[in-house]
């Protein structure tokens, strides 16, 4: 084969029989609920560069540590204690209070960049993250916005994508695009979602109840109202695309005037759970890690490296990933702050707590947890490559979480490298 | 018939050709399912405006768009290991999955834009015109692209003759 031809020939033939697994369901469920991946990519950078900061400060040249006992480290769950303080170093930097920053702090990846400020509902869906949204520019250009929803957290400064809501369409006439809900797992819903148009108020009718719902207006076009309810109800199912609000745990919203007079509903808008939206199906790479830490819906969280041979290998709980890795990991020591996903990832535990979960890639011997006010730690390693170490803390709260400290030591009890949350 | 059951006739019919073309511009089967299903979802929250106009061609611009912005914003997520365990190529004995690693390795060598306008050129079969107007570009520049990318695609290691896939691109024998 020499020709252009052939390579058109080449092209055909050697895809005729790839056959793509997706179905109208994903596709359905996917575009309810798609994920548009971002971060803190500033904070990490700036995050990392304190923490090389710190490297520097607590690496000694006599190998002293003041660490915690350097004894192994259980790759299960286990209470801890209060850490041994080290003298030598200085108080680890943490994040900044989420609730504490200003609108528009939020550093996110630049291809989902917000426009305008962005909204804090001061709604807290868990122990310590917030629901935000924020306005960006659409598939379709600067001229069709969406709404992004995600989750920020007070412990850590994270920020996780929830979802995109597009605008309802270029009707013109005032109508409610798709509804979102978020279970916050304690007999609480969060619904919200986007309206365009003018309105006075909002009320959500949901199990025989009327609730006002709260409206903020996008300061680029104060015609996009960003509304939310929080309120007890059922959730709805977690994979549910339903094509009605006609559910008897889907509410109907209405848009009114000053007047009273009703301007829209949403009814025959779709509604669908944001807080569940990713299910990993690649093949499992070496062992699974299990944490022993028990989620929100009561199940353990179990950590798994997934991918093929070829690509790099992710981490993931089976319905969030968490990061990824090259082959072999490359040895960039806390975090995985050189990817889109924040350096701790939250998960939501039980009884209201948190389970943070992250990463460390290095020559350490052993990575050691520490933590008080009930925090519950752990650590293991990979079982492919064992230089990459996955280290959580359970039952976290915004009042223990700052507590949180990891130590990674080489074998002669050196500190190699430090990770904090507190504030 | 509803727009439900459009979509679902719309999937039906372009899902495989636009599995491809996702497959091409990656040149990795996980990337181009999670490519395809993002595009098709995006078309599908898009249904009512693009059902009347030409859903296909859209999908297909939404895919190319997504596939650049994924680049750009995680560079990483592209790269490929720096070299192909032994156990994956020899994982599957089937000839086509070699010489179809072979196409997909000398497509990754090129530029993004290259691999796009050779894409839409010479698997979509679309014209000079066609493509610069699908991808937003000068046709000069499809033509000086393709010109570039042919030229790679002719010292391909992946498409030398005596190599998996035994293809060797001429310019000029479209």
């Amino acid at each position: 084969m020499r020709t252009v031809a052939d390579l058109r020939r080449a092209m055909t033939e050697e895809t005729e029989d790839l056959v793509p697994q997706v179905t109208l369901e994903t596709v359905r469920a996917t575009a309810r609920r798609r994920t548009v991946r971002y971060t803190g990519a500033g904070a990490a950078v700036m995050v990392l560069a304190m923490f090389a900061s710190v490297f520097v400060a607590v690496t000694r040249p006599d190998g002293l540590t003041g660490g915690p006992d350097p004894s192994p480290v259980p790759s299960q769950l286990l209470p801890t204690t209060e850490p041994a303080p080290d003298p030598s170093a200085s108080p680890l930097p943490g994040p900044p209070d989420a609730s504490q920053l200003p609108p528009g702090s939020i550093r996110v990846d630049p291809s989902a960049a917000p426009k305008g400020d962005i909204i804090n509902t001061h709604v807290l869906v868990n122990a310590s993250e917030e629901l935000v949204v924020y306005f960006t520019d659409g598939p379709g250009g600067p001229q069709m916005p969406q709404m992004l929803s995600g989750l920020h957290s007070r412990i850590t400064g994270a920020f996780r994508t929830l979802g995109a809501t597009g605008a309802p369409g270029p009707s013109g006439s005032p109508s409610f695009g798709y509804l979102s809900q978020v279970d916050s797992h304690n007999g609480r819903v969060i619904d919200y979602g986007l309206y365009v148009g003018p309105v006075s108020r909002i009320v959500a009718d949901a199990q025989g109840a009327r609730v006002p719902a709260q409206l903020a207006h996008w300061s680029v076009d104060p015609k996009f109202v960003v509304f939310w309810v929080d309120r007890h109800g059922i959730p709805i199912p977690a994979d549910s695309n339903n094509p009605t609000t006609t559910g008897p745990t889907q509410p109907l919203f209405t848009a009114l005037d000053n007047a009273g007079k009703v301007l829209a509903t949403s009814a025959g808008k779709w509604a669908a759970r944001t807080d569940s939206s990713y299910r990993d199906s690649r093949p499992q790479i070496g062992d699974e890690i299990r944490t022993g830490a028990i989620r929100a819906d009561g199940t353990e969280l179990v950590l798994r490296f997934t991918g093929d041979d070829r690509y790099w290998p992710w981490l993931s709980s089976g319905d969030r990933p968490l990061c990824s890795f090259a082959r072999p990991p490359v040895a960039n020591g806390f975090g995985p702050g050189w990817n889109e996903l924040p350096i701790w990832n939250e998960f939501e535990g039980r009884s209201g707590t948190a389970i943070l979960v992250s990463v460390y890639v290095g020559p350490a011997d052993r990575v050691v947890v520490t933590a008080s006010g009930g925090v519950r730690t752990g650590s293991a390693q990979w079982s492919v490559y064992p230089e990459v170490f996955v280290f959580w803390a359970a039952d976290v709260t915004v009042a223990n979480g700052p507590s949180i400290q990891v130590v990674a030591y080489d074998k002669q009890g050196r500190v190699l490298g430090r990770l904090g949350t507190g504030r | 018939m509803d727009g439900d059951a459009e979509f679902a006739s719309f999937m039906r019919d372009s899902s495989h050709r636009l599995y491809r073309v996702a497959y091409l511009l990656t040149g990795d089967r996980g990337r181009a399912e999670e490519l395809t299903q993002d595009a098709l979802a995006r078309t599908y929250a898009a249904w009512r405006r693009v059902r009347w106009d030409d859903a296909y061609a859209y999908t297909r611009r939404v895919m190319v768009n997504l596939h650049n912005d994924w680049w750009r914003a995680r560079p990483w997520r592209e790269q490929l290991v720096a070299q192909v365990p032994d156990g994956a190529g020899t994982a599957d004995p089937a000839t086509v999955t070699v010489h179809r690693n072979a196409v997909a390795r000398a497509l990754q060598a090129l530029t993004r834009r290259e691999r796009t306008v050779i894409v839409y050129r010479y698997f979509l079969d679309l014209t000079e015109q066609q493509t610069a107007r699908e991808l937003g570009l000068a046709v000069g520049t499809v033509k000086s692209a393709t010109a570039r990318a042919l030229a790679k695609l002719r010292i391909s290691p992946d498409l030398d003759r005596n190599g998996p896939a035994g293809l060797v691109v001429a310019e000029g024998a479209s």
